[in-house]
């Protein structure tokens, strides 16, 4: 080691520092499995990979602190130390070049299962048969949609991330003539009309058909077969004053309009939207069974693609592993519902679905040329070997036996 | 080993930075605009039960001209802009619920509350109200004119009509003037309106959850949807459900967020299965939520004893309540399980839910942890 070298930078570049991250990622992944069972797969997810710390309550106080660095931490100080290691202590060389390439598609690995995590985003179609989509929704998050009707032609749409909403302080935008102020949020609540509930508490609402409506928060499942229904109330404030406070839930799937400055608006909590340039029609579902069993043998969907620019109109089927690749996305078969009229499609979006494959590409042609590199080192030094005996010795009586591998030329 | 050059310690800091840059981008919280063509079906999931899509709904009607139909939701089987002079509106839905949604008084209290006029007394009832024939059937009718927050001179016409099972409600409500000249146009409504025979057994589109739970997670399904969790503590589950055994005249009925099993008796009687985390305030609050519910005085930690009984079964302690002598007798079990607390309740007219109650008690006993 050389005394010149700063401290910190001889940390992050040690080999010592790869194996604590390395142990610390199997503990990470063995707590995350037994925290599933609590959790979900998604709950595990966010709390344990794709986050900087892992936290923990304190025992009966509100108090949450970091127990154990994340899989987002990890991973980026993993990336960190291979780079900071390579720069310092490799010296570029031919002879070295594979292993260069290697550990090149290595950290592009890393780096690539970070950008997926960052970039992908995973939602879902739902389509009834016959009917055409154009918008594809998030599994698990949530936005506050102010959807202004006016205009005959289309919907002027400005889309609010819940996260948002969570987050206190006023949302202004310039396409909107009031403010939003958020006044509660649940990430999950039951809601009922009034009178269907006994003793209602008053009700937060002052506007729109919430003012009838009782919303009842509830703990946030994280079982697969049980669903959240985010609900909130916003107040919108306009230059003359408050417009009212209204309720939003995912469980009112089409509030009622109101005006506001002779604008038609409309207020909706629903899950996030990725609207995409073309539609997807589905023409037709097919779902086979085994005979004599409930198990499925193909389920697939026949879809009519027409994109906006009219370059595409054409009839595709996705079935199991059978993906369509489109306008950046991919659209799986993942289920169907209603007695096999509505067709599910898992649609995913990752900007770096290739970078794995760059990367594996590159580890396998580090190999192939750092062997190649020492086969070749090999077989020289083996050739000048016998040469040189050659020389020592005296000429034989016999012939030489010949070698079995003929020199490579250089 | 080679100490680092000065163009190494460079690429570092370099590296570094990027990093650091690229992760601090990551987060994208923010609110986006854009455009969508009009798509009238887009608001509309698809229907989650077959009769609401099989082309013979319930309810049909004949809409005034010049009222906009908007897209149904949740709770509204039809839904209209009403349009007037200079770009006011009026909003025009027509509500279902099973049951007998409540009686007439809190209806009428409840629609006079929205135009912020004070509630009435039982006795005024006859005099507020008008009765209407129509081919429907017989409509109570009401015309409530005051203010509604911020809205000025509001009016609201409002109506329902009652089925054995069902109870539809019909409301506009809007500015003063745009509702009056809307008056018979609405009544006319009203007299268009017809039943398909067997309405009453339809699935109607209420915040209840289908039947049938879909073959995969339904649009929202996911754990704590929309805050981002990052940013917010993880909740640990409810835990799992507990288990029972229903007799077999006991009709499953649809669930929904809050329920965890709901029941049709016969003879109006109702069991429902509810479980809530925590304590729910403790078993004397809500032995005395019940009592209130069943029209009988509270009582206090003396008198607990007293009004309700010890019942153990498969290793669960269920406290027992027994509130049959007060108006809307109730039966119902308190069971604290697993960190929350589950509620068995019998409900319905006093001699259903006499019948009813040795069943619902077996019923209790058959009950366990999974």
């Amino acid at each position: 080691m050389s005394s010149a070298r700063p401290r910190p930078l001889a940390v992050l570049a040690s080999l010592r520092l790869t194996v604590v991250l390395l142990v610390m990622s199997i503990i990470l992944v063995f707590a995350a499995t037994l925290d599933q069972v609590h959790l979900g797969v998604w709950g595990v997810q966010e709390k344990y990979f794709r986050s900087f710390f892992v936290f923990s309550q304190i025992g009966g106080t509100g108090f949450f602190f970091p127990v154990f660095p994340g899989g987002t931490l990890l991973g980026a100080v993993l990336i960190v130390n291979l780079v900071t290691a390579h720069l310092y202590r490799f010296k570029w060389s031919w002879k070295k070049s594979g292993i260069w390439l290697t550990h090149i598609g290595l950290i592009l690995l890393l780096a690539g299962e970070g950008l997926s995590g960052m970039l992908q985003k995973d939602n879902q179609m739902r389509i009834d048969v016959g009917q055409t989509r154009r918008y594809s929704e998030s599994f698990r998050e949530t936005e506050l949609a102010v959807i202004e009707t006016t205009r005959p032609e289309y919907d002027q749409v400005v889309a609010i991330p819940a996260a948002l909403l969570t987050a206190g302080g006023s949302i202004q935008q310039p396409l909107l003539p009031f403010v939003v102020k958020p006044v509660a949020y649940f990430a999950n609540a039951d809601v009922r009309m009034r009178s269907q509930v006994t003793n209602p508490p008053p009700s937060l609402a002052t506007a729109g058909e919430g003012v009838d409506m009782v919303a009842t928060p509830m703990a946030v499942t994280t079982n697969p077969d049980e669903t959240n229904w985010p609900t909130g109330y916003v107040e919108l404030v306009g230059p003359d004053g408050s417009l009212g406070t209204f309720l939003v839930s995912t469980l009112l799937q089409s509030p009622a309009p109101f005006t506001y400055q002779g604008r038609t608006f409309r207020l909706a909590l629903r899950a996030q939207r990725d609207y995409l340039p073309f539609t997807i029609t589905l023409e037709k579902f097919t779902h086979e069974i085994y005979p004599g069993t409930d198990i499925p043998r193909d389920f697939a969907s026949t879809i009519r693609l027409r994109s906006d620019d009219g370059r595409d109109d054409r009839q595709i089927r996705i079935f199991m592993n059978n993906p369509l690749r489109f306008g950046g996305r991919a659209f799986y078969q993942a289920g169907y519902a209603n007695n096999d009229r509505t067709t599910v499609l898992q649609v995913v979006r990752n900007p770096s679905w290739q970078i794995p494959y760059v990367s594996c590409a590159l580890i396998v042609l580090g190999l192939l040329v750092q062997f190649g590199i020492h086969l070749f080192t090999f077989f020289r030094r083996r050739l000048a070997g016998l040469n040189r005996n050659q020389d020592r010795k005296p000429a034989p009586a016999a012939a030489a036996p010949e070698l079995a591998v003929s020199p490579p030329s250089p | 080993m080679l100490s680092p050059s000065s163009t190494q310690r460079r690429l570092v800091r370099l590296f570094s930075a990027a990093l650091c840059a690229g992760l601090a981008a990551c987060n994208d919280k923010s609110i986006t605009s854009y455009r969508v063509p009009k798509e009238p079906d887009a608001a509309q999931a698809p229907a989650p039960d077959a009769a609401a899509s099989s082309g013979s709904p319930a309810i049909s009607w004949t809409a005034p001209a010049g009222w906009q139909a908007q897209p149904a939701s949740g709770m509204r089987q039809g839904s209209f802009l009403v349009p007037g002079a200079g770009g006011a509106t009026a909003d025009m839905s027509v509500v279902s619920f099973p049951g007998s949604g409540g009686d007439d008084l809190a209806n009428i209290n409840r629609w006079r509350a929205q135009v912020s006029l004070p509630p009435l007394a039982a006795a005024d009832l006859p005099s507020q109200v008008q009765n209407l024939a129509a081919p429907a059937g017989q409509f109570v009718l009401a015309d409530f004119a005051g203010t509604a927050a911020d809205k000025g001179a509001t009016r609201l016409l409002g109506a329902w009509l009652r089925q054995p099972d069902r109870v539809w409600f019909f409301k506009l409500m809007g500015p003063s003037d745009l509702v009056e000249s809307q008056k018979d146009a609405f009544t006319g409504f009203l007299q268009s309106v017809t039943l398909a025979a067997g309405g009453a057994q339809v699935a109607v589109n209420t915040n209840d959850l289908p039947q049938n739970a879909p073959a995969v997670q339904p649009p929202f399904a996911g754990p704590a949807s929309g805050a981002g969790m990052n940013s917010m503590p993880v909740q640990a589950a409810s835990g799992a459900s507990l288990l029972w055994q229903a007799p077999a005249d006991w009709q499953n009925q649809p669930g929904n967020a809050m329920r965890k099993g709901s029941y049709a008796l016969g003879g109006g009687a109702e069991v429902a299965i509810t479980a809530f985390p925590g304590d729910v305030g403790g078993v004397l609050a809500n032995v005395n939520r019940w009592r209130g519910q069943a029209g009988l005085a509270p009582v206090d930690d003396s008198g607990l004893g007293q009004a309700t009984s010890a019942l153990d079964g498969n290793g669960l302690h269920f406290t027992l309540v027994d509130a049959e002598g007060g108006a809307n007798p109730i039966v119902a079990a308190l069971l604290p399980w697993n960190g929350g607390t589950w509620f068995f309740k019998l409900t319905g007219p006093a001699d259903a839910v006499t019948r009813a109650k040795p069943a619902f008690l077996s019923f209790l006993s058959t009950v366990h942890a999974p």
